[in-house]
């Protein structure tokens, strides 16, 4: 029996995935679980599993080259198979075209190869079996089976049409929707075990415990927050400046920072523990996550009639890859001391430039920094990453005469700008959290208290 | 306490009402002389006389009719239908006339009144006589509908419904009448509209109601074998309903499973669910799943019988289904 390999949907907003390299070569024997291949995502490079046993007869998509989520990309079979009609229809493609050419026992084997997490499309297959089956149920003497068919094949037109719009439609019970949504988890992350993969309480559950081996704070975050609802001259500034600049309303506060005492205190850490580099961006982080203790506003979320507070500072920073950028989240900084702050900022940057960060690693920051002061670059605003209520964007450390007690120095100055949502923050306290930030950044000895 | 049938309760009810009010009195065909098809007014014609143990012809709009009648000017009749079946001819006068005078003359007129008997299948009766019309009732502004499942609840239920201004649809069932339970010595009454909690659970909530009540409490002891704990809701009263009662053990269990005799379409599960649906959806894990009769006529042959009404199996089936446990 010949089985399928489709392109696996590997993450929550993955159309399409390119093939880096197969692991497996044609003629090789696979074994359920195997790695057959790695697969670029939009985000991240990811191992593919083989959902079934048997020699791998035939790799359809080569290396280097992408395919949409769903289609053919090799066939796993039987030693002297002849598999050669799921050859052409792969070739021939128009996915659509060879799914109503199937037979209902290659549809099994067609779910049984279906990625963990079923797309919408393969979705929409078991409900036309299931429609088909039923009908054979219910008209068992109705000789008509052409009708049926074609009946059966307009239903299949009209649902490829909405196949788009559906392909993004996430399926969970009620419960689990409001459990994620109090616990702050993000669901399109989490993998339903219900009927046609629906999210239930249980895969909800599950994804919270998971995620609180991999990271034991994770838990302060899921009741650490707390909720107040909008008040009426919030709601007015809400609407109005989103009507102006939408949807998210920046407003840019910048501010210039002496770096003197920054730069000395990061070479003196630098002599204190040599195995752990501290860059400036770590102790840009710590110095912003004490700030945003000090003015919780920032540090909170706009939500349709409410502001989410949270209790807890998750800052993502910015990472520069050749196509794009990801920010990966370093949690709970507010209980981490410098030293830990830099080693885990260095293995999450190294992981994602090597895209190999997981969905936990890069989602659910509160607030982000963007530093490009490795560019030469004096100032500039970066825009909010929602539902995150701010970014600070850091410019690099330039030499400037200032006046300093009338006299005038040379001094290493670093220029920062805050975007922040207006919807929930003013310009007075954006100006209060750099000022704050400043304190820490010309006096760190705070930073390490 | 003691320990007597449901058939039992009911006459103590009906005996106690007669004996605390004078203006109650009982009319249907075989009551008197006979002491009811079901022997549930053993002892009334000879302790309360002719003219309140009343047999009548075999006339149900007729009699049904007299004793609307008899309601509008002050008295309190019970009115025994030999079965709910033959209720469907005496449909006009409950529906035009009892449900509705009290509205339409402005709260001048009052129907204190009750129309009892055996509701639902019992064996091998066939289509026209196994039929659970609850739904039919419930469905009318201006009636209320009870219909108990134990001895204890029966007696209680029954004492309120005679003693309620507004005319009640009280359901028995023919199985049941031998069914035994404990049933306080002391006067006690329990309030219409309000459910009962009969099992404790916290997986998934079962709701069902007179013999499906029964059969809910024996599918819960097989799924207690399996480590789940189902919480059984006998509503007792279907209109009004105890939706409080209903949505705070939702609130809990997350799962809701509804057994009814009658048929699917339209049916009181169809109204439960969709209560559930408009008040308590954000706490439910799975859709609602329905035990019902299935939507045929009541067919005579035994084994299709058996098939055509819910079940154990079927209760246990859903409960599971409603849990995503593979079966």
């Amino acid at each position: 029996m010949a089985f399928k390999v489709l392109m696996p949907r590997l993450s929550d907003t993955m159309e399409e995935g390119k093939i880096i390299k197969w692991e497996k070569k044609e003629g090789d024997r696979v074994e359920k679980g195997d790695v057959l291949a790695e697969v670029e995502t939009d985000k991240a490079n990811l191992e593919m599993e083989a959902y079934s046993s048997g020699i791998l007869r035939k790799i359809i998509l080569k290396e280097g080259v992408s395919a949409p989520v769903g289609d053919l990309i090799a066939i796993i079979g039987e030693k002297d198979e002849d598999i050669s009609d799921i050859v052409k229809e792969g070739k021939e493609k128009p996915a659509k075209e060879e799914e109503k050419k199937e037979e209902p026992k290659e549809k099994e084997s067609e779910k049984a190869e279906a990625a963990p997490k079923p797309t919408e499309e393969e979705k929409k297959e078991e409900e036309k079996e299931e429609m088909k089956e039923k009908e054979k149920k219910e008209e068992p003497k109705k000789e008509g089976k052409k009708e049926t068919k074609e009946l059966v094949e307009e239903e299949k037109g009209e649902k490829e049409k909405s196949k788009k719009e559906e392909r993004k439609r996430i399926f969970i019970s009620p419960l689990a929707k409001k459990i994620a949504e109090e616990g702050g988890l993000d669901i399109s992350i989490i993998e339903g075990s219900g009927p046609e993969g629906r999210i239930i309480k249980k895969d909800v559950l599950s994804t919270i415990s998971k995620a609180k081996e991999i990271k034991p704070e994770i838990k302060e975050k899921i009741e650490e927050y707390r909720e107040e609802p909008l008040s009426t001259i919030r709601k007015t500034i809400a609407k109005r400046l989103t009507l102006s600049k939408g949807p998210v309303p920046h407003f840019y506060v910048t501010a210039e920072i002496d770096m003197e005492r920054a730069i000395y205190f990061r070479n003196s850490l630098k002599t204190l523990k040599k195995e752990i580099p501290v860059s400036f961006n770590d102790i840009l982080i710590k110095a912003s996550a004490i700030a945003l203790e000090k003015f919780p506003q920032i540090n909170a979320s706009y939500r349709t009639d409410k502001i989410i507070y949270y209790n807890v500072i998750h800052i993502g920073i910015a990472v520069a890859l050749e196509d794009g950028l990801i920010t990966p989240v370093i949690r709970n900084v507010e209980k981490k001391t410098l030293f830990e702050i830099a080693k885990e900022s260095k293995e999450l940057i190294e992981k994602a430039k090597e895209k190999k960060l997981k969905p936990e690693e890069y989602t659910g920051a509160t607030f982000t920094i963007s530093n490009m002061g490795m560019y030469d670059v004096e100032n500039f605003s970066a825009i909010i990453n929602p539902p995150e209520g701010a970014i600070l964007a850091v410019g690099s450390i330039i030499k400037r005469p200032v006046v300093i007690e009338d006299k005038i120095e040379i001094r290493n100055r670093m220029k920062v700008t805050i975007s922040c949502d207006h919807r929930i923050v003013d310009g007075v306290v954006a100006a209060q959290f750099l000022q704050e930030l400043k304190i820490d950044l010309e006096k760190p000895i705070g930073i390490v208290l | 306490m003691a320990i007597i049938t449901f058939r039992e309760a009911i006459n103590q009810a009906l005996k106690e009402e007669m004996q605390r009010d004078e203006k109650v009195f009982l009319m249907g065909e075989e009551v008197g002389f006979y002491h009811g098809a079901y022997k549930v007014s053993q002892g009334l014609l000879e302790e309360f006389g002719e003219k309140r143990v009343i047999d009548t012809p075999i006339t149900e709009a007729g009699f049904t009719g007299v004793g609307i009648g008899a309601a509008m000017l002050g008295l309190r009749p019970v009115i025994e239908m030999m079965t709910f079946n033959f209720s469907i001819l005496a449909l006009d006068q409950i529906v035009n006339n009892a449900a509705k005078l009290r509205y339409m003359s402005g709260g001048q007129i009052k129907i204190p009144m009750v129309i009892r008997g055996p509701s639902g299948a019992a064996h091998q009766l066939a289509a026209q006589h196994s039929q659970a019309l609850e739904a039919w009732y419930a469905h009318v502004p201006g009636l209320k509908v009870v219909i108990p499942s134990t001895p204890k609840d029966a007696k209680g239920l029954l004492k309120s419904a005679i003693r309620d201004d507004n005319p009640v649809i009280f359901m028995e069932s023919e199985l049941m009448y031998g069914l035994k339970g404990e049933v306080p010595e002391e006067e006690y009454t329990i309030p219409i509209g309000k459910g009962d909690i009969k099992r404790e659970g916290k997986d998934v909530t079962i709701i069902a109601y007179s013999k499906m009540f029964h059969l809910a409490m024996q599918a819960a002891a097989e799924l207690e074998k399996e480590g789940i704990n189902a919480e059984i809701i006998d509503p007792m009263t279907i209109k009004p309903l105890d939706k409080d009662m209903i949505f705070e053990s939702i609130k809990k269990t997350n799962r809701c499973v509804i057994v009814q005799e009658g048929w699917r379409f339209c049916g009181v599960a169809s109204e439960i669910s969709s209560l559930i649906y408009e008040e308590v959806l954000d706490y439910l894990d799975a859709p609602v799943s329905r035990v019902t009769g299935e939507e045929v006529p009541m067919p005579f042959a035994k084994n299709l019988e058996e098939a055509a009404l819910p079940n154990k199996e079927k209760i246990i089936k859903a409960v599971k289904s409603v849990m995503y446990i593979d079966q």
